[in-house]
């Protein structure tokens, strides 16, 4: 049985389906020739498609956008572990440096005395 | 004194130093894997975001396109105030939804470059390898025995000089190694997700596309043809144009296709086994991927 979110995806699909159909230069090059009730009736049918696969394309973006947020904070403080442990590294340069000077100086005191 | 220490402690590091030399180049391959893959998250990043935009735009494009043929269709003002009001409405909150994927793709990039400034040192573990030098040649005028003492061949000075960029750069890669460990099934859910959206809206540039060329089709192709007049000169070219577009359009899936090889490329970096010739083909999909949109955007 399919899930309430599978049986949004078909629904979408065959929407889309049906406004590629009503957008069609076949369709198109019908429907204008045709008389105004028609053609009144494929706007109407037009714009009923258009916003119902508006509203479940919205819906089936919320649903990722909510799995894509769910992940944000492991990301964000695996960004932020990785920074440090650079940082860290950065950091014993620096240590060995101001030690090779420390050591430096003292070896030119020492030869002094 | 100091001699002494370091006699006693030569028995100890040396073999602990080769030990690090012969494992240097295994060290340098992970991290050159670590800093492709960096390149390479960074670039779907791109492209997924391309991807995003490309969409977001193509909603616009096929609602306004949808509009203008109720226009044409329906000469009622109360119902074309209706579907301009309600459609507009109705594309807003799309185009919230798709505003905040679009900062969440940010941070994903963010991810891949932070992955490359720790895979890819630069000059940087040259310059502690020197740091640490320079502590030796320092101790060396203290004590004038410490700077003759060598191992092997070389002067404990250059041993130094070469093992403590290996040996930091083997903290480099343990640190890559263990936040993979770590936070690989945050990653690896971030990537299933990215690569159903991609699906997703793979078929959505698509079928908005159909939407907005359709009208234009019917304009340049159909009515011309229809009508009986002399068709303009360019009419094949016009034709053909629009026959292939469909096909264009096609390798936008390619996207979600991207996202896969992504993910097994980041699960092979976390267990040492990533082939770099996985990666060359990602980044051709993905250069490919951002041409094929650049090229739509233009067409017809």
């Amino acid at each position: 049985m399919a899930t309430p979110g599978e049986n949004r995806d078909q629904l979408i699909r065959d929407l889309r389906a049906t406004r590629t159909q009503l957008m069609s230069a076949e369709w198109l090059s019908m429907i204008r020739e045709a008389p105004k009730p028609q053609r009144q009736a494929a706007a109407d049918n037009l714009m009923k498609v258009q916003l119902a696969l508006l509203d479940l394309e919205t819906q089936a973006l919320a649903a990722f956008r909510d799995q894509l947020i769910e992940n944000e904070g492991d990301i964000a403080a695996s960004s932020k572990r990785m920074r440090m442990a650079l940082a860290r590294l950065e950091s014993t340069a620096k240590v060995l440096k101001a030690v090779g000077d420390f050591i430096g100086v003292v070896a030119r005191v020492v030869t002094l005395f | 004194m100091l001699l002494q220490f370091l006699s006693g402690a030569r028995r100890v590091l040396v073999p602990g130093l080769l030990c690090i030399l012969a494992a240097g180049c295994t060290t340098t391959a992970k991290l050159n894997s670590f800093a492709e893959l960096s390149k390479v998250g960074i670039a779907y990043s791109d492209a997924a975001g391309a991807v995003i935009d490309q969409a977001a735009d193509g909603s616009i494009d096929a609602d306004t396109a949808t509009l203008l043929v109720t226009r044409e269709l329906e000469d009622d003002p109360a119902k074309r105030r209706q579907a301009l009001t309600d459609q507009s409405k109705a594309l807003r909150e799309q185009l919230a939804v798709f505003s905040r994927i679009r900062r969440h793709q940010e941070l994903i990039k963010e991810y891949f470059v932070t992955l490359g400034a720790l895979a890819d040192a630069g000059d940087a573990d040259s310059a502690i390898g020197s740091s640490a030098g320079g502590i030796i040649a320092a101790l060396g005028k203290l004590s004038p025995g410490f700077e003759n003492l060598k191992f092997g061949d070389q002067s404990v000075k250059d041993f130094t000089e070469q093992a403590v960029p290996l040996l930091v750069a083997n903290l480099r890669s343990r640190a890559l190694e263990q936040e993979l460990r770590t936070n690989g099934k945050a990653i690896d859910r971030e990537l299933l997700a990215s690569e159903a959206l991609m699906g997703f809206l793979a078929e959505k540039i698509q079928a908005d596309d159909a939407a907005v060329q359709g009208p234009r089709e019917a304009d340049a192709v159909f009515t011309p043809y229809i009508r009986g007049e002399d068709l303009p000169d360019d009419w094949p070219a016009t034709r053909q144009a629009f026959l292939e577009r469909s096909v264009d359009m096609s390798a936008v899936g390619n996207a979600q296709a991207a996202a896969r090889k992504l993910r097994t490329a980041l699960t092979a970096a976390s267990e040492g086994r990533l082939a770099p010739g996985q990666l060359q083909l990602l980044v051709n999909d993905l250069t490919a991927l951002v041409e094929i949109l650049e090229n739509v955007k233009g067409k017809p």
